[in-house]
């Protein structure tokens, strides 16, 4: 589904993707960690090409991002994106936020819209929000809206970055289930995050970045118990002893 | 063309309100005309100001410097200078050409705050819009010129005062407006006292109902 091949990735003279590799099936999901420059948003903006790259190659859903001719708008239409800040756009009520893209960018009736948002507010646990504006709401119920509103164009592959790291520990869990349901039904997650609960219960795999490069790419059971790399070692410890 | 005020101290002289009376004509075709002609300006301005702001914001290097060439230059000469640009240099008549020069003046200074207000629009917007798949354009009409206009209500305010004090200097190309009555009536009565005591009050007025105004369309179009 996801092919990252010899990744480079330059911001001026700084090297912030170092040949980074790796494969992600359909339905896998895939928890990236890593101390904070490491890289690991940016990868995840290639994903989608929010950030275009210097060398090697990223093919997603057989598209070829480097590819002149590829259609990066259709292909990111089918790629959900959730964000540390949630990004809600503060003028539209939830349900406005929510429609926006299918009709805009997929053509989709009014109506057809609505009752999907509808369905996934409900999934989401707030479809009594819908006619809220997203800074009436709280930061868990505004990153749940914003899972909903990439819910909305029906993607196959949905990335994540940090979804919880701005968010009061109480909120982090109603934030976390509908995340871990979504694993449950088999959706293809990249899923930048410190939540090792969230990685030991729902990750295929956890991906360990440090300084550019991809360090560990392991099973969690595999991750958490025998890392190899020193680095991954000191971070673990650091993070779990935070928690 | 501009005389100079006679000297009458309140204290000296007999305060005589009701030459305000007496001249109630002039002063109201005075402030009618100060009204439309801010008004007309309000607009033009805004239409202007928010067609440079948008455009210099696009990502084209060539755009943002034309248009930061153009704001530069009409902020860089006085208002007055301009004034007497079109209508003695180029012989445009009064009227229009005091339309023309408050329009473009206080245009540039629209385009600057509707680039700031862009510039302010959180990063995060582009990136959401882009990545549920829109394209630019869609990003710019939905997302940023709302966003741009609900943020520049308050900025724009002052903007909108300062087209009604600056409308004051179009008694110097023999534009009738409310200033140029008051002087007017001055000449007539020596009356400057009064005269310009209630021209400062109309001034406050319209001042103050811009303001509320102003205030009314912000909680109008409120997100919070
Ligand atoms: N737009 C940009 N321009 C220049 N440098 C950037 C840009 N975005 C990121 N960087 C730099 O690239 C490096 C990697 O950043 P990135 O955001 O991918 O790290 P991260 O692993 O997500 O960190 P964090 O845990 O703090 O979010 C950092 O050194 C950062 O300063
Ligand atoms: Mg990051």
């Amino acid at each position: 589904m996801i092919t990252f091949d010899k990744v480079n990735k330059y911001f001026n003279q700084l090297h912030v993707l170092k040949d980074v590799s790796f494969h992600i099936e359909a339905g896998e999901v895939v928890v990236v960690c890593g101390p904070s420059g490491s890289g690991k948003s940016t990868m995840l903006r290639c994903v989608n090409r929010l950030e275009k790259i210097d060398r090697g190659e990223i093919v997603v859903k057989g598209v070829n991002l480097n590819a002149p001719t590829s259609d990066i708008a259709k292909l990111r239409a089918e790629i959900g994106m959730v964000f540390q800040h949630f990004n809600l756009y503060p003028h539209l009520r939830v349900l406005d936020n929510l429609i926006l893209a299918p009709i805009k960018v997929r053509g989709v009736s009014r109506e057809v819209a609505t009752d999907t948002a509808m369905k996934l507010l409900a999934k989401v646990g707030i479809q009594e929000k819908a006619s809220a504006y997203p800074s009436q709401l709280s930061g868990g119920q505004q990153q749940r809206v914003a899972i909903a509103r990439a819910l909305a164009m029906q993607p196959k592959i949905m990335l994540f970055d940090e979804p919880t790291s701005a968010l009061d520990p109480e909120m982090i869990r109603e934030v976390l289930e509908v995340m871990v349901d979504l694993a449950n039904e088999g959706m293809t997650m990249i899923v930048v995050t410190h939540e090792m609960g969230f990685a030991r219960r729902v990750a295929h795999r956890v991906i360990f970045m440090d300084e550019g490069r991809v360090i560990e790419d392991e099973k969690p059971e595999v991750f958490f118990s025998q890392a190899k790399d020193p680095r991954a070692r000191v971070f673990l410890s650091k993070i779990l002893s935070h928690i | 063309m501009p005389r100079a005020p006679a000297a009458l101290k309140p204290k000296d002289a007999f305060v005589d309100w009701s030459i305000l009376w007496q001249y109630r004509g002039a002063f109201w075709s005075g402030f009618t005309v100060t009204v439309w002609l801010s008004a007309a300006c309000i607009v033009g301005s805004t239409i202007v100001g928010l067609l440079a702001g948008c455009l210099g914001s696009l990502p084209s290097f060539f755009l943002r410097r034309l248009i930061s060439a153009y704001t530069e230059l009409l902020r860089n000469i006085p208002l007055v200078v301009k004034l007497f640009f079109f209508y003695f240099v180029l012989g445009i008549p009064g009227i229009p050409a005091a339309l023309l020069a408050l329009t473009l003046h206080q245009s540039a200074y629209v385009a600057d705050v509707v680039t700031a207000g862009i510039r302010s629009i959180a990063r995060g917007q582009v990136d959401a819009g882009l990545s549920l798949g829109h394209g630019y354009w869609q990003i710019f009409r939905y997302l940023i010129i709302p966003q741009m206009l609900r943020i520049v209500i308050p900025p724009m305010t002052s903007q909108y005062v300062a087209i009604i004090k600056h409308s004051s200097v179009v008694g110097l190309v023999a534009v009738q407006d409310l200033t140029f009555q008051t002087q007017e009536i001055n000449v007539a009565t020596f009356r400057g006292f009064e005269a310009a005591t209630a021209t400062t009050v109309l001034y406050g007025l319209l001042a103050l109902a811009m303001i509320a105004a102003m205030a009314a369309l912000e909680k109008r179009f409120a997100w919070r």
